[in-house]
């Protein structure tokens, strides 16, 4: 399902790629016009000389002589400067760490729910790292669509409008972090099943190290250490979706179902809650007093619009004045500001009330009187 | 015989105020002697014994003792003085020849037969194609006798000059030579030109008024006076030797363990940043030469290094000795000596920043 | 110049230059006069490289320093007319000098050497000398005081004969 997604998308994804690693990277060199120093939280910059030497002085019998310095190979020769620093090149360690933050809850459905990410470049050069997400993981309930990569900032500063695709590359140099937002479309249904809550959808993204700061491929050393040249060593721990020492990291997040949306649904009953005869009794007769209820039942999520209830006189029988109660609160009979409610002005002979939304799951009960003739 | 064994004791009385002279028979007989020279002839005639007849330069014939006439010259002035050297003297880089007493020795002896003036030159000259020298001493001065200096004919003066050594250096060295050149001159003479004459020029022969022609006879010397034939100079070389210590500073470093991800690798080790680098200094001083006291290795770890524990000196492989360190990288040992074919370690582990 | 310590052992030498000259000048108004006449002459021998050949040659005893060769050449000729005899010359190696060995020379004659300022005279190798130790050492040509020629045979009226010797300058 996936795969058949980024195929198709593949090409218009490079048609904008370039354009947008471009401005990506333009961000990035004023950040590194800043960040001059060489020295990191990361550790000193790879390719960086380490050079010293030591000073030696002393006497012959009482004699102070002409001090030596040191070189590498052997140096005899006394005097400042004589001496050749002993060098070495500090080598590039590769290391990354990517740390999910957020997890989503989500619905059904929903478009481009978000997830975010960090990308630490813990290695002491600066590397261009691929970015790729996965929702086709096999543990979860179901798989999320239409990913797309956004870094929002690098170390702070940020990068609105540069969206990566799916699958795209990122520079960063020695302890820049940049935070990356994944947006995925959530399904309507797991495989033509409805969802449950707390149904989940894994996503990783793995960051992987592709390329050095002077542009070689960034692979491991093999061979000794040589001092006068920078070898490259992995130092990555592993993540979620990847191993130690392959110059991968990754981390997982998770979209989870919290809300199942059912269609709101009403129901209305009606009933007559006394009769009082003009006797005091209870029967039926000319003058007798029916009072009926109204109640209004619903079910489901969400709010119920423009809810209007019309209750016309009933045959042989007329309305008692001022005797509608909404929710046992007395309305008026005038179609006026203060409720919703009136007899015969919306309507001739005829009582409205105006519950306009309510929501699902509310319970309303309407009361009124009419007097049979 | 006679006369010799009183100039003898005639030059001794004299010149016993100069010290450091070795008082000798002159050489030669003294410019301004007259040597004379008389035949005398015995014969007979008819058997009879004549009065036997002396010689003189234009022919005598009177007979008779004292009626001859001497055949004679006077001793001529001969100047000629010999330097030499040859001596070495071991010293250390930096010396001065006041504060150390750098003495090279030489001795001046004057070879001709008059008692003469002589002035000296110290001089460490700069390209002396007589010997090895491998660096020049400055400021050398002749610290004994006092100049100028009278010698009678025959007599030796022990000569002493002083030089500061330079310090160390790449050609100042252990064993490194520097040849020290020291000239004599003799004083006031001019070697006569003109007609040679066979008695005193002036004067009274036998006494010093005699003035005689004067012969320069001294040989070539070395250094300074080569070429010089002749010429009333003479010169010879000393030695300075160099005896210091011979060190060699070397300081190597490796990765000595790197960590990642909190295990220790074992298989190759690589100058990431946390990694451990091991630098070791050694240094070492080759036998037979003097040894080093009081060193002190300093070393500044760049900043871009984190030193770890406590450095540590040790000596011929003998047990570590914790190394003071300093405020954050800077790294002095405490000073310690280094005997000729010892070598000193020093270990200093740090991690890359 | 010279002290003339044969002709008058106190004279000053411009006295014996003086005399000299009027003893050569009136020569044949002097009362006493020998057979012979002997003259005694000096010249300087220096040894010199000639064509990378060492040799010698003999200059004007002018320019005498210590350690060169002097060579005496004595001259003497039988001025009468009737023959000598038993004809010795003796001749002090002068002071300053020694005698340079085996430059005794001289027609006719034999050289004998004395060690004691000429009480006693022997050939050459034939003499001793006391050394400081007492003992007798053989002695040297330094150690020598005179030379004696003795001329075998009588000088025959106006002939002339003569002998050398050599020393260095001390």
């Amino acid at each position: 399902m996936k795969s058949k997604i980024k195929n198709r998308l593949t090409p218009r994804i490079f048609g904008q790629s370039s354009a947008r690693t471009f401005l990506l990277m333009s961000a990035l060199c004023l950040l590194s016009m800043v960040l001059s120093n060489s020295t990191f939280a990361q550790g000193v910059a790879a390719g960086t000389d380490i050079s010293n030497k030591v000073l030696v002085t002393y006497s012959i019998g009482n004699t102070v002589q002409e001090p030596i310095e040191s070189s590498p190979t052997g140096n005899s020769a006394p005097g400042i400067g004589n001496g050749q620093d002993t060098v070495f090149k500090v080598d590039r360690k590769v290391d990354l760490l990517v740390t999910g933050n957020n997890n989503a809850n989500v619905s059904p459905g929903d478009s481009q729910a978000e997830v975010t990410f960090t990308l630490l470049n813990e290695g002491n050069d600066t590397q261009v790292f691929n970015l790729a997400t996965n929702s086709a993981l096999g543990t979860d309930d179901f798989d999320t669509s239409n990913c797309v990569s956004t870094v929002t900032s690098v170390s702070g500063t940020p990068l609105t409008g540069v969206i990566l695709p799916t699958t795209a590359t990122i520079k960063l140099k020695a302890d820049q972090q940049a935070t990356i937002n994944v947006r995925c479309d959530i399904p309507p249904n797991s495989s033509g099943i409805a969802m449950q809550a707390g149904d989940n959808s894994l996503l990783s993204l793995v960051a992987t190290a592709e390329k050095n700061s002077d542009g070689t491929d960034t692979s491991e050393t093999l061979t000794p250490d040589a001092s006068d040249s920078v070898d490259t060593i992995f130092a990555d721990s592993n993540g979620s979706d990847d191993n130690n020492r392959d110059a991968r990291h990754s981390a997982r997040r998770e979209y989870v179902v919290s809300i199942i949306t059912t269609p709101p649904t009403l129901s209305i009953d009606k009933s007559i809650v006394s009769i009082i005869d003009p006797q005091g009794g209870n029967t039926s007769v000319v003058g007798a007093e029916v009072t009926y209820k109204i109640q209004i039942t619903t079910v489901g999520t969400g709010t119920i619009d423009n809810v209007v209830i019309t209750d016309p006189t009933p045959a042989n029988m007329q309305y008692k004045p001022s005797t509608i109660k909404l929710d046992s609160v007395n309305q008026s009979d005038q179609n006026d500001v203060a409720d919703n409610s009136d007899f015969g002005s919306t309507t001739a002979n005829t009582a409205t009330i105006n519950l306009g939304s309510i929501a699902a799951g509310s319970q309303h009960e309407i009361q009124l009187t009419y007097i049979i003739n | 015989m006679k006369i010799k064994i009183m100039k003898t004791l005639l030059s001794v009385a004299v010149l016993s105020a100069i010290t450091s002279t070795a008082s000798a028979a002159p050489i030669g007989t003294a410019a301004g002697t007259a040597v004379d020279n008389t035949a005398s002839i015995s014969y007979s005639v008819g058997g009879q014994n004549q009065t036997p007849i002396e010689s003189s330069e234009t022919g005598n014939t009177t007979p008779g003792t004292g009626n001859g006439t001497a055949t004679t010259f006077v001793v001529d002035k001969k100047v000629d003085l010999l330097v030499t050297g040859a001596t070495t003297t071991n010293v250390v880089p930096g010396q001065t020849g006041a504060a150390d007493n750098t003495e090279l020795t030489y001795t001046l002896t004057n070879e001709g037969n008059s008692t003469e003036d002589f002035t000296l030159t110290a001089t460490d000259n700069l390209a002396l194609a007589v010997g090895t020298d491998d660096f020049n001493s400055t400021g050398c001065t002749v610290t004994a006798p006092a100049l100028p200096v009278t010698i009678a004919s025959g007599d030796v003066v022990n000569v002493t000059v002083e030089c500061d050594i330079p310090a160390s250096s790449a050609t100042v060295t252990n064993g490194a030579k520097s040849l020290v050149d020291l000239l004599a001159e003799v004083t006031g003479v001019t070697a006569s030109s003109g007609a040679d004459t066979v008695g005193c020029i002036s004067g009274t022969p036998n006494t010093p008024s005699c003035v005689t022609d004067v012969v320069f006879a001294d040989g070539t010397g070395t250094g300074t006076d080569v070429g010089g034939d002749r010429n009333a100079w003479h010169s010879a070389t000393s030695t300075y030797i160099i005896n210091t210590a011979d060190l060699t500073v070397k300081k190597t470093q490796a990765v000595s363990e790197m960590t990642i991800n909190g295990a220790a690798v074992t298989g190759n080790k690589y100058h990431i940043p946390g990694a451990e680098i091991t630098y070791t200094i050694t240094v070492s001083n080759v036998a037979g030469a003097a040894s080093a006291t009081g060193i002190i290795l300093s070393d500044t770890v760049p900043n871009t290094m984190t030193v770890v524990g406590t450095p540590t000196v040790s000596i011929d492989a003998g047990p570590p000795t914790d190394v003071t360190s300093g405020s954050s990288n800077s790294v002095t040992s405490l000073g310690f000596d280094l005997n000729a074919g010892s070598t000193a370690v020093l270990t200093i582990i740090a991690t890359v920043n | 110049m010279k002290i003339n310590n044969t002709f008058i052992a106190t004279a000053k030498s411009l006295l014996g230059v003086v005399a000299t000259l009027v003893f050569l000048t009136t020569q044949a108004v002097a009362a006493p006069q020998g057979h012979l006449k002997v003259t005694s002459k000096m010249q300087k021998m220096e040894i010199i490289n000639k064509g990378g050949k060492q040799t010698y040659r003999f200059i004007p005893a002018a320019k005498v320093l210590p350690g060169e060769i002097v060579q005496y050449n004595t001259f003497y000729e039988n001025i009468s007319n009737k023959p000598a005899g038993n004809i010795n010359i003796v001749n002090a190696i002068p002071k300053h000098t020694v005698y340079l060995p085996n430059s005794a020379q001289g027609k006719n004659t034999q050289s004998v050497f004395s060690v004691d300022g000429g009480r006693h005279y022997g050939k050459a190798g034939t003499l001793k000398v006391r050394g400081r130790d007492g003992k007798l050492y053989p002695a040297k040509p330094s150690d020598y005081t005179h030379i004696r020629w003795h001329y075998q045979g009588n000088l025959a009226p106006r002939t002339k004969q003569a002998v050398a010797f050599r020393v260095r300058l001390r």
